[in-house]
């Protein structure tokens, strides 16, 4: 077996990190988002093409473990079973889009809001990053800091719009702390990322603060990065803690968010602080 | 193998990295094409061959990626540069050198990853982030590594590189 040059590859390592520093140290003054935002716009119909694709394999792979379990039949009827299990996968598929789908015209109607339904396209390399990649852009009027709802409630907010794409930076990444009042007291808080979980801390509460488990967070309006009133996250666990000054509490989205297929894009509301 | 022939290749491998993976994950557990497909030809032809495509790899998906830009690009890199060191050892490539390379190299690609989110403050756990991605993504690394490395074995048969060993 033949290889290349020890040199040539000392080299080009070389040249990558030295390459990677640059970016890592100024990649953000180097405009890299905008650069980003055209290579976007390039993978984009790829991206389309490949979520599309992606549904139809997870489906796939659902009938032939099916299939597996047909042991006792002939060639010809276990080939039919086959073949009416992958319709049947096929049509569950459509009717759980049919029903996401569903539920989100009807959290859009129940909010009374304007909206522009998007596919889910992308989403991080590794999935480290908690942004998704929708099929919607400027094109279709969106702008950067708008909401972003899925079917039961808020996902994430746009963070960069090219014409026909849109990248989302949703509820569970860190950097996108959301402002939450409790649905039934009105506890004001705020929705943190901490050790990859999703916590609700609530600063100054008063003596022997209760939520129960099950309680609906909705999006307060404050600092103006969200509309007021969309539902976030319900509460999972909340022990009052006398000794801490801000109480703490676990809380999951409303929405699952490694699942996503459809949004809903609130047009309505104009952030104040864009990004 | 020309980068530029390979070049579109990579564009591909990006897109479906970021589209139709996620529609095959197994729970946290994504596989990586171009981890994969890189270090795998690290093996077969010699890190010389593999760190441009390495280079262009790593670069393409900082494009597709919200995290630091240029993690991905130091990551492959020196993932792959390190990926067919056991040939100072053993010559030839077999499945199991891939295997070994492709296993070590994912984890160790996750782990620059995020080492490097931790380093600019992006609020990934590290230590959670490893156990619940970066391993399984790593064993599910290995299943991708039974086709692919049968298809650059066929091509390196078929289209032999001109440049002599080192050793």
């Amino acid at each position: 077996m033949r290889r290349g040059s020890q040199l040539r590859a000392t080299s080009y390592l070389l040249a990558a990190v030295a390459l990677a520093i640059v970016l890592l140290s100024v990649g953000q003054s180097l405009r890299i988002e905008a650069v980003r935002g055209a290579a976007q716009t390039v993978f984009e119909p790829l991206q389309a093409v490949f979520a599309a694709a992606g549904d139809g394999l997870g489906g796939f792979f659902g009938s032939i473990a099916s299939i597996g379990g047909a042991e006792d039949e002939n060639r010809r009827l276990r080939q039919q079973v086959g073949d009416l299990q992958r319709r049947l996968d096929s049509l569950e598929a459509l009717r759980a889009t049919d029903a996401q789908l569903r539920a989100s015209l009807e959290l859009r109607d129940s909010l009374n809001i304007h909206t522009v339904a998007a596919e889910v396209i992308g989403t991080d390399p590794d999935g480290m990053a908690q942004t998704i990649t929708i099929h919607a852009g400027s094109g279709r009027g969106l702008k950067v800091g708008m909401a972003v709802l899925g079917q039961r409630g808020l996902v994430g907010r746009i963070v960069a719009a090219q014409r026909s794409s849109s990248q989302v930076r949703l509820i569970s990444d860190p950097a996108l702390p959301v402002n939450v009042v409790t649905s039934t007291d009105h506890v004001g808080g705020t929705l943190k990322v901490s050790q990859a979980h999703l916590l609700m801390e609530i600063p100054g509460s008063p003596i022997d603060l209760k939520i129960p488990t099950g309680e609906v967070l909705v999006t307060s309006g404050l600092g103006g990065n969200f509309p007021k009133g969309i539902p976030v996250a319900e509460v999972v666990k909340f022990e009052y803690k006398p000794a801490e000054v801000i109480q703490s509490g676990e809380v999951a989205p409303l929405d699952d968010l490694a699942h996503l297929e459809y949004v809903l894009v609130d047009m309505d509301f104009v952030p104040e602080l864009a990004g | 193998m020309s980068l530029w022939a390979v070049a579109p290749l990579l564009g591909l491998f990006t897109a479906m990295q970021t589209s139709l993976v996620g529609g095959i994950a197994v729970g946290p557990a994504r596989p990586q094409l171009i981890v994969v497909w890189v270090v795998c030809w690290a093996v077969v032809r010699g890190r010389g061959e593999a760190m441009p495509w390495a280079i262009l790899g790593g670069l393409l998906l900082d494009l597709v990626s919200a995290g630091p830009p240029g993690a991905h690009l130091l990551a492959l890199a020196l993932v792959t540069y390190a990926a067919d060191l056991g040939h100072r050892f053993m010559q030839g490539s077999t499945i199991l050198f891939a295997a070994v390379a492709v296993l070590a190299g994912s984890v160790a690609y996750g782990g620059v990853i995020v080492g490097i989110n931790a380093l600019v403050g992006s609020g990934v756990d590290p230590a959670g982030t490893l156990v619940a991605q970066v391993l399984p993504a790593a064993a599910y690394n290995l299943v991708l590594l039974v086709p692919i490395f049968y298809i650059q074995r066929r091509v390196d048969r078929r289209f032999p590189a001109n440049v002599l060993p080192e050793w």
